[in-house]
């Protein structure tokens, strides 16, 4: 009989100058790990990145956040930025870590919209003129799932192409 | 000094992922996870053969979603009936689940149930590994799992020539 539960949980808060501050936590079974990331916006470019591993294996998790140094100046994004975290947070370090630290990273991008979406909506934007402007001037939103895919359901109903 | 000034530290974004793994009564495997972020939640369940740990059944929803559209595709799941938790499979689920017809929600939930599964595994055999009762024990099973673990230079404790292996004599 196996039994196995994770969590995982992300924060994301703003700060000075365009800094994106990202907490993270993931507690398990086995492993309680802590991350703090600050990402620098428009760029997103990693400017600090902190780790506390709190429950561990070996005696040598604790020292695995130390590689997170490396981290610092990587640009979050582009389609190798998982595999580049993968081999460097996770086989330098831990891969649980390195699983944190890409889920952090990867809030950097939906906090900036919501940051975005908040204000939009605050001036009377309706969400599907946002949408519909996001993907008008959002390169990197097009074609990043079905959803949001041309000529899909959601381009259809607002009438949008690229 | 006393806090006389708090900043604005409100989050403006959240996630929450919740992942598990269990046996069913059957001898097969059932995973589940949840996700909950600012923009949407969903949920996830599927069930792994054993010990084949092929995917026998799938279902998953997405229950809020910034654009309602998000909640049509859950079809898009039962491609990942038939799949072997294993080598390849993050791939295998980012092509076929994810990508621009696909979607990433339930790619990176299917990986994350995966994932509960594998350390389900791997639990159980920590747990009787951890379980030494004194540091004599303790340094024997490291040596253990050490000198029989395939995964060398997967992370930092099974890198050649650490501390940890020097220490050991490993």
């Amino acid at each position: 009989m196996f039994e196995f539960t994770r969590s995982k949980s992300i924060g994301v808060e703003k700060r000075e100058n365009g800094i994106y501050l990202v907490h993270g936590f993931l507690d398990d079974n086995v492993y309680t790990i802590e991350l703090d990331v600050k990402v620098k916006t428009p760029e997103l470019t990693i400017v600090s990145s902190k780790g506390y591993m709190k429950r561990y294996t070996t005696p040598e998790c604790p020292k695995a956040p130390s590689i997170l140094d490396d981290t610092v100046g990587l640009k979050i994004g582009g389609s190798d930025f998982d595999a580049k975290i993968k081999k460097l947070v996770g086989r330098g370090g831990c891969r649980h870590l390195a699983d944190l630290f890409i889920e952090c990273c990867n809030s950097v991008l939906p906090a900036v919209l919501q940051g975005q979406w908040k204000t939009a909506r605050s001036n009377g934007m309706s969400k599907d003129d946002f949408i519909n402007n996001l993907l008008t001037n959002e390169s990197a939103l097009r074609d990043r799932c079905i959803t949001y895919s041309k000529g899909g359901d959601l381009a259809k109903r607002l009438g949008v192409s690229w | 000094m006393a806090q006389t000034f708090v900043n604005n530290r409100i989050l403006c974004y959240t996630k929450n992922v919740h992942a598990g793994a269990i046996n069913l009564d059957n001898g097969n495997t059932m995973a589940r996870v949840r996700v909950d972020n600012t923009f949407l939640s969903a949920e996830l369940e599927m069930e792994v053969k054993l010990p084949d740990l092929k995917i026998v059944s799938i279902n998953g929803k997405i229950i809020r979603a910034f654009a309602d559209e998000c909640k049509n595709h859950a079809t898009i799941l039962q491609k990942a009936v038939g799949m072997r938790v294993g080598s390849g499979i993050t791939r295998m689920v980012r092509e076929t689940i994810g990508g621009s017809n696909g979607c990433n929600i339930f790619a990176d939930m299917i990986l994350e149930g995966c994932n509960a599964l594998i350390m389900g595994f791997t639990v159980d055999e920590l747990d009787k590994q951890l379980a030494a009762e004194s540091d004599e024990a303790f340094g024997q099973v490291l040596v253990d799992m050490l000198e029989n673990n395939p995964r060398i230079a997967s992370c930092i404790a099974f890198t050649e020539g650490n501390d940890l292996r020097k220490r050991l004599g490993v």
